[in-house]
C-alpha cells in the first residue's frame, strides 16, 4: 500500500486535484461574493484587492463564479463517475460471470456505444432534450457505464479461470458470493485506475459540452459555459478566459497523473522483478 | 489475410445494426410529437397547426406506419444513399456532407499528421536519450496534451496568435492560413498520445536480446534504430491510431465550432442547436462508418506488422 501511495506520478497528481477540489469544496468560506450576482458599475475591471481575479463582462466577481462553478464542474463529474462505475461493475460482474446470450447481447451493446466517437452520442442525447444539467448528467451516465462494464467483465472472466474460483464452485459457493468475495476483490484495482482516468475524460466532456451549450445554463457559474462566455469579450479581460481553463487542465492533468501513476504501481506490484 | 479480415468484421453487421437502430431512435428520443417538431423547423416555434395538416405530414413523413416498418423504410432510403432533406436549409443532405465531409478528412489528416512528425522524433529522443532534457520535455508534452481542453487552448491561440499577435484570421475556411490553428488545436491530444507509444515502445524494444545482437556485431546505433527497432517498436503505434483517428473525429465538433470551419464537425453541432434531425442521423452515421473503417484498417495493419499475434482467440 505504501509503495503504491508513494509513486510519484500518484504524489503529484493528487497534490494538484486536492486543492482545487478543496478551494471549490470550502467556497463560501474562501469568498463571501455572489458568483451570479451582476455589479454593472464595476465590470471588466482587473484583479483586485476585492476581486483577486477581476470581474467579468456583468460585473461578477471571476474568483466566486470560479470556485462555485467547479462546485458544479467537479461535483457533477463526480456523480456521473459513481453512478457510471456502480452500474458498469454491477452489469460487467453480471455480464462475466452468467455467459451465454446475456453476455453476447450486452457485449455486443457496448460494442456499438463505443462505435461511437465519445463525444457524438452523448452531444445527441444532450442535444435531443431541453439543454441543461440534467439532460447532460443523463448523456453521460447513458454512455459512460460502457467502459466499466467492459474492463470489469475481462477482469471478471480472467479471474472466473482460477482454481481458486473452481474451488469455491465445487464446496458449493453461490454465484453472488463468488462474485463479492472472489472477484470483485480481484478487480477493485482495475477499477480505482479507471474510476481516475474516466474523472479526467468525463470533466472534459461535461465542461466540453457545457461550453457548446448543452449544459448548465448561464447565469449558473459552471467551467465550460464560463468558458463560453468569455470567448466574446476574452480581447477585454483574459482574465475569464484563462482561469477556468486553468481549472479545468489542471483538475484533468491531476486526475489522470494519479491514475497512471496507480496503474504503473498496481503493475509492479502484480510482478515483482 | 482475407481471414484476418473476416475474423475483425465478424461483428462489424451487428454493431452497425445497433448503430442504424440507435439512429434511427433519435427521433424518438426528442421530447413531443416527431409531427410537430418537423412542422415547427419548417413554420418556426409559434406555429400551431390544424388536425388535417398534422394528419397529412404525418401521413408524409411515414410516421402513422408501424415502428418496425418505419424503420425499414428509413433503411431502405439509407442504402440507397437517399439521406432525407435538412430541416434547416431544404437541401438534400448528401450534397451538403459531400462538400463538407473532406474539410474534416483535411483538417483530421494535416493535425494527425503533424502530431506524427513531431511524437516520432521527439519519443525516439527520448528514448535513446534517457534522463536528457529532451526525455523530460516529452513525458511532459505527453503529460499536459491528454489534459489540455480543445476548447480552451482553441480560443486561447485566437487571443494569442489573431488578436494579439495578428498573424492569422480568428476564424472561417479557405486560404492555408485558416487551417493552421484548427489543426494545432486537433493535434494536441494525438501528439500527447503517440509522444508516449514511441518513447514507451522504443524503450522496451531496445532491452530485447535481438537488439544487443546487433549491437554486438557492430552495427552502428543509427543502423540498429533504422534496420532492427523501429519495425518492432511502431506495432503499439499502430494500435492506437484507429482510436486517435475516432478522437480526432470527436474533437472536430468543438475545433471546427471553434473556428468556423464549414466540416461536419460544425454540421453536426448546427444540426443539434436546430435540432435538425436527419441532418443529425447523416453526420452521425458518418461520424460511426469513418471511426469503424479507422478501426478495422488499424487493427488489420496491426496484426500485418507483427506475425506473432494469433487474431481471434481467448476472449473478445
Amino acid at each position: 500500500m505504501r509503495r503504491i501511495l508513494l509513486n510519484p506520478n500518484t504524489i503529484i497528481g493528487l497534490a494538484i486535484v486536492l486543492p482545487v477540489v478543496l478551494l471549490c469544496l470550502f467556497a463560501p468560506l474562501i469568498t463571501d461574493l455572489d458568483p451570479v450576482k451582476q455589479v454593472l458599475p464595476d465590470r471588466l475591471q482587473p484583479p483586485s484587492r476585492q476581486h483577486p481575479l477581476g470581474t467579468d463582462l456583468l460585473g461578477r466577481d471571476v474568483l466566486s463564479r470560479l470556485l462555485y462553478g467547479g462546485r458544479l464542474s467537479l461535483g457533477l463529474t463526480f456523480l456521473v463517475v459513481t453512478i457510471t462505475a456502480a452500474t458498469g461493475t454491477l452489469i460487467g460482474l453480471t455480464s462475466g460471470l452468467l455467459g451465454g446470450l446475456f453476455d453476447e447481447v450486452l457485449m455486443r451493446l457496448v460494442d456499438v456505444i463505443v462505435a461511437f466517437p465519445s463525444i457524438l452520442l452523448m452531444l445527441t442525447i444532450a442535444g435531443l432534450q431541453k439543454p441543461g444539467i440534467g439532460s447532460l448528467a443523463v448523456a453521460m451516465i447513458s454512455v459512460g457505464w460502457s467502459p466499466f462494464a467492459r474492463v470489469v467483465r475481462g477482469e471478471c472472466l480472467k479471474v472466473r479461470a482460477m482454481a481458486y474460483v473452481d474451488a469455491a464452485v465445487s464446496i458449493g459457493a453461490t454465484p453472488w458470493r463468488i462474485a463479492t468475495k472472489h472477484i470483485l476483490p480481484n478487480v477493485t484495482n482495475a477499477l480505482l485506475v479507471m474510476v481516475f482516468l474516466r474523472f479526467s475524460q468525463n470533466l472534459l466532456s461535461i465542461a466540453g459540452l457545457s461550453f457548446l451549450g448543452l449544459g448548465a445554463q448561464p447565469p449558473t457559474p459552471e467551467w465550460g459555459t464560463m468558458l463560453s462566455e468569455a470567448r466574446n469579450y476574452m480581447e477585454l479581460v483574459p482574465m475569464t478566459m484563462i482561469v477556468p481553463g486553468m481549472a479545468i487542465f489542471l483538475t484533468t492533468l491531476g486526475m489522470s497523473l494519479a491514475g497512471d501513476g496507480l496503474r504503473l504501481a498496481f503493475d509492479r506490484a502484480a510482478k515483482p522483478r | 489475410m482475407a481471414a484476418i479480415l473476416l475474423r475483425r468484421l465478424r461483428w462489424l453487421p451487428i454493431v452497425l445494426l445497433g448503430v442504424s437502430i440507435i439512429t434511427f431512435s433519435f427521433t424518438y428520443l426528442t421530447p413531443g410529437d416527431p409531427v410537430m417538431n418537423i412542422l415547427w423547423a419548417r413554420y418556426g416555434q409559434d406555429f400551431i397547426p390544424n388536425d388535417e395538416l398534422l394528419n397529412r405530414i404525418r401521413a408524409e413523413a411515414g410516421l402513422d406506419r408501424p415502428l418496425p416498418l418505419q424503420y425499414l423504410n428509413w433503411l431502405a432510403r439509407l442504402v440507397r444513399g437517399d439521406l432525407g432533406e435538412s430541416f434547416v436549409d431544404k437541401k438534400p443532405i448528401v450534397e451538403t456532407l459531400t462538400r463538407r465531409f473532406p474539410v474534416t478528412l483535411r483538417v483530421g489528416g494535416a493535425s494527425l499528421t503533424l502530431a506524427l512528425l513531431v511524437a516520432v522524433p521527439l519519443g525516439t529522443w527520448a528514448a535513446t536519450h534517457p534522463y536528457s532534457w529532451i526525455d523530460t520535455l516529452s513525458t511532459i508534452v505527453s503529460n499536459i496534451g491528454v489534459a489540455v481542453p480543445q476548447y480552451w487552448i482553441g480560443p486561447v491561440l485566437i487571443l494569442a496568435l489573431s488578436v494579439k499577435l495578428r498573424l492569422l484570421p480568428t476564424a472561417g475556411w479557405g486560404t492555408a492560413k485558416h487551417l493552421v490553428m484548427p489543426v494545432l488545436t486537433l493535434s494536441l491530444m494525438p501528439l500527447a498520445f503517440f509522444t508516449q507509444m514511441v518513447r514507451a515502445g522504443l524503450l522496451e524494444v531496445l532491452q530485447q536480446d535481438y537488439i544487443r545482437t546487433a549491437r554486438a556485431k557492430g552495427l552502428p546505433p543509427r543502423a540498429v534504430l533504422w534496420r532492427h527497432a523501429f519495425k518492432n517498436a511502431f506495432i503499439p503505434l499502430v494500435s492506437v491510431f484507429g482510436l486517435r483517428i475516432t478522437a480526432a473525429l470527436a474533437g472536430s465538433v468543438i475545433v471546427e465550432s471553434i473556428f468556423a470551419v464549414p466540416g461536419i464537425g460544425s454540421t453536426m453541432y448546427q444540426a443539434v442547436r436546430f435540432r435538425d434531425l436527419p441532418m443529425m442521423q447523416a453526420c452521425t452515421l458518418i461520424f460511426v462508418g469513418a471511426a469503424l473503417i479507422a478501426n478495422a484498417l488499424a487493427d488489420v495493419t496491426y496484426v500485418l506488422l507483427n506475425p506473432t499475434i494469433h487474431y481471434g482467440r481467448g476472449p473478445t
